[in-house]
């Protein structure tokens, strides 16, 4: 209950004199003033105002483990918080404690184009039918069009003999540029 | 009669005429210059220091995604947004070197984290000087794209390890509007253009946020540490790689589903990048011996001496191939 106050604090969505009667109650409560600490800090590092280092992440996990929907507090109904949304979370690995600052080591499979061929051809007019704003469809059709105007080499469409851990483990290492915008198909959760 | 003769001596000297000048021209489109690594130097700066927003087209593997970047360089700082104009948008965030990745799986969203600098349009290293040891970059014609006017440069490789990249130059601001990796066929294996692009003047960063959604759990990817390895192998060493590629990073990790360490060389040339990876063959690890081409992917497996050696790059297949036969096993 505490940190729902509190996400409602960080987001500025209490009066006035709500907020001076949590703040004062945040006081004398460490786990919500913790709370309050990660949620000013996921605000702030994504407003570009920390540094997104070892310690964003550290805290990131804790309190999203904590907290599921702490990017997104008021977002869900209250009574998902403790059900369903934290059973999502407790059947993930436990947070690393330490995170190398030089490369991520992640394995779980980044976007590539191997995999992409594992479900077809996905293109961009199919995917924009249920897109909400008209203009941003239109304009996105114009990028269509061009980007049908560029010819691209067509590939086999088959898997890949080599497993695909080791194509993702290339784009975590050496991300290329594709690999941030097209999405993987096999990814394992 | 006459006149018919005069006619073809016409025509052939017309033709003879048109010839010399047509290779003359391609002389002149193909003279590598200093200004035009000038010009690309000029352009790895201007991606990162330039302030802009607009809408590229990547196009790979048969697919194409519509992307709304939005970049900003407030002096301090460079921060950018990359959302895909589809009906799962998945949100690139960078910070300088960072980056935080909102990536939707199903129900999740999926926050992942990763190291790189390498985001349309800043996709060219900021150190060129390594890339003239293997390519050599010629100047192309003026083009338009995006409505804007773009010089086209080629960075062509000396030998056949390595692909062909085209660059589309702003010749207002030096940005980079358009790029294609080709093959030696002068096929594209992977095109990034921009459609639309507008300069900033603003410093605001209220953009550079996530677009929540209200109906997703929001969970971090699953990480495993990664250690830094600089250890050298009793029984295998990398002995020759290929010209212009350079070991550049060697890391041990747990491969997903996997009881032992791999160790993964990052391989690269400046441009193309390389994974090698090493691993002691067990019970449960089933060998795996080929090669395969996808997109712009090569792979090739091999075993030797009880280890699986894998290469995957954004290469020819020649050059996996190259880069596996470097590890040399201790007899």
């Amino acid at each position: 209950m505490m940190k729902e106050k509190v996400s409602a604090l960080a987001d500025g969505e209490m009066q006035a004199q709500e907020v001076s009667d949590e703040i004062a109650l945040l006081l004398s409560d460490k786990e919500a003033m913790q709370a309050w600490r990660d949620y000013q800090l996921i605000g702030d590092a994504m407003r570009g105002s920390s540094n997104l280092g070892t310690a964003f992440t550290a805290r990131l996990m804790s309190a999203i483990e904590q907290e599921p929907t702490v990017l997104a507090p008021n977002a869900m109904p209250r009574t998902l918080h403790s059900t369903s949304a934290k059973e999502t979370i407790t059947d993930k690995t436990p947070a690393p404690q330490k995170i190398q600052d030089r490369l991520p080591a992640v394995w779980s499979i980044a976007a590539s184009c191997a995999a992409v061929l594992m479900v077809g051809w996905v293109l961009l007019n199919q995917q924009l039918q249920d897109f909400s704003s008209g203009q941003s469809v239109q304009v996105a059709a114009r990028a269509v069009q061009q980007a049908d105007a560029t010819k691209l080499v067509t590939s086999p469409v088959e898997a890949p003999a080599v497993p695909l851990e080791y194509l993702a483990a290339h784009h975590v290492s050496a991300p290329s540029v594709g690999s941030y915008y097209i999405q993987a198909a096999s990814y394992s959760e | 009669m006459n006149f018919r003769k005069y006619f073809k001596r016409t025509c052939s000297l017309a033709s003879t005429f048109l010839l010399i000048n047509l290779l003359a021209m391609r002389v002149i489109y193909a003279e590598p210059t200093a200004d035009a690594w000038q010009m690309l130097q000029k352009s790895a700066a201007a991606a990162r220091l330039l302030s802009y927003q607009g809408i590229f087209v990547y196009g790979a593997c048969n697919q194409t995604k519509a992307v709304q970047i939005t970049h900003l360089y407030n002096g301090q700082g460079e921060y950018s947004r990359n959302v895909t104009l589809d009906d799962s948008p998945k949100e690139v965030f960078s910070q300088g070197r960072d980056l935080v990745i909102f990536n939707p799986k199903k129900e999740k969203i999926i926050i992942e984290k990763r190291r790189g600098q390498n985001l349309f349009p800043a996709i060219l290293p900021q150190e060129l000087e390594p890339l003239k040891t293997s390519y050599t970059l010629y100047t192309g014609e003026v083009e338009q794209v995006a409505g804007r006017l773009a010089r086209v440069l080629l960075l062509t490789p000396k030998d056949n390890l390595r692909y062909h990249y085209k660059f589309w130059i702003d010749q207002e601001y030096g940005l980079l509007l358009k790029y294609s990796m080709l093959n030696s066929r002068q096929e594209p294996l992977e095109t990034i253009a921009f459609n639309q692009l507008n300069m900033m003047d603003s410093l605001n960063l209220d953009w550079f946020k996530p677009q929540i959604n209200n109906k997703k759990y929001y969970v971090m990817e699953d990480e495993t540490p990664l250690v830094s390895d600089s250890s050298i192998s009793e029984d295998w060493s990398i002995k020759e790689l290929p010209m212009g590629f350079s070991k550049i990073n060697q890391m041990r990790l747990m491969a997903h589903g996997k009881t032992t360490p791999v160790t993964q060389f990052i391989i690269s040339d400046g441009m193309a990048t390389v994974s090698l990876f090493i691993e002691p063959l067990n019970k449960k690890i089933k060998p795996r011996i080929g090669h395969q081409v996808v997109g712009n992917n090569s792979f090739y497996a091999n075993v030797e001496d009880g280890y699986q050696i894998t290469v995957v790059g954004e290469v020819p297949q020649e050059t996996v191939a190259k880069i596996a036969n470097a590890v040399v096993f201790k007899k």
